[in-house]
């Protein structure tokens, strides 16, 4: 006999934290939905995973510094971040300066462990949160490249940040 | 926005291949092409690797690790784009005419 999947309505489904409404996804969806797209929009999909990805960090650290304020806030963003938050990653590293940028190196990309072997960077919308994350925190512009990634076998991933400025080619 | 991300997308590469569509001489950098286009690079250096990979842009080594980018104008398929893009807009003036 086949096995039958009830469904009952409850009350609340809603999920939120510091006041904001949040989903407790499998990381694997995301990879999938990065896969399938990549499928059809190639490259394309990387660069709007990037910009995603700064959306998504802007807005996520306002909510932090407005909820954590500024003292303290990368220690408690890194907790956050982490197995003992939302899971999406490990901070090994972060040194980034508002005059030049710098380097942030992080271990279990959610992304790259579900990810599978690739020849080139995968972390596309972890690279554009970053750079999102920095610009609220250090009010500069920056652009970030994956130097170094988990998934083409290295021990963590690695971002380099640089500044640069909007108005100077 | 260019002819052909107004038609096909839209696309940071149709956007990318626009602005060298009409800048079919100049030589840019990525962070030029960034400001251009209100992007950030990073988004950018993305999509220029295909676009040179494909023959339709040519990388040009202007300093030790730095590279600008043109137009390739030796390839039929950017002739032919330009080709396109220039009919294109002159159907879109005479449409606007009517």
């Amino acid at each position: 006999m086949a096995k039958s999947h009830e469904f009952r309505r409850r009350e609340a489904p809603i999920l939120e934290q510091l006041g904001v409404r949040v989903i407790v996804m499998r990381a694997g969806t995301f990879v999938d939905l990065q896969k399938s797209m990549e499928l059809t929009l190639r490259e394309e999909v990387e660069a709007l995973l990037y910009e995603a990805g700064i959306k998504a960090g802007r807005s996520s650290t306002k909510v932090l510094l407005r909820e954590w304020g500024e003292k303290d806030f990368m220690r408690r963003w890194a907790e956050f971040y982490s197995s003992d938050g939302c899971g999406w990653f490990k901070l090994e590293k972060a040194e980034v300066e508002p005059e030049k940028g710098g380097v942030v190196r992080i271990s279990g990309s959610f992304i790259a462990e579900e990810y599978g072997r690739s020849e080139k960077p995968v972390c596309h919308f972890l690279c554009g949160f970053l750079v999102g994350v920095f610009r609220e925190l250090l009010g500069v512009e920056l652009t970030c490249k994956e130097t170094k990634c988990a998934a083409m076998g290295e021990p963590y991933c690695e971002f380099k940040l640089e500044r640069y400025d909007i108005n100077k080619p | 926005m260019g002819v052909l991300n107004e038609l096909f997308g839209p696309s940071i590469r149709l956007l990318v291949l626009d602005l060298f569509l009409e800048n079919p001489d100049r030589l840019m950098n990525l962070r030029e092409v960034a400001r251009l286009l209100g992007k950030n690079p990073g988004s950018v250096s993305r999509v220029l690797p295909r676009l040179v990979e494909d023959g339709l842009l040519e990388q040009v080594k202007i300093g030790k690790n730095i590279y600008a980018y043109r137009l390739n104008l030796e390839n039929e398929v950017v002739r032919l784009l330009q080709e396109f893009q220039s009919r294109l807009k002159q159907l879109r003036i005479k449409e606007g005419g009517r």
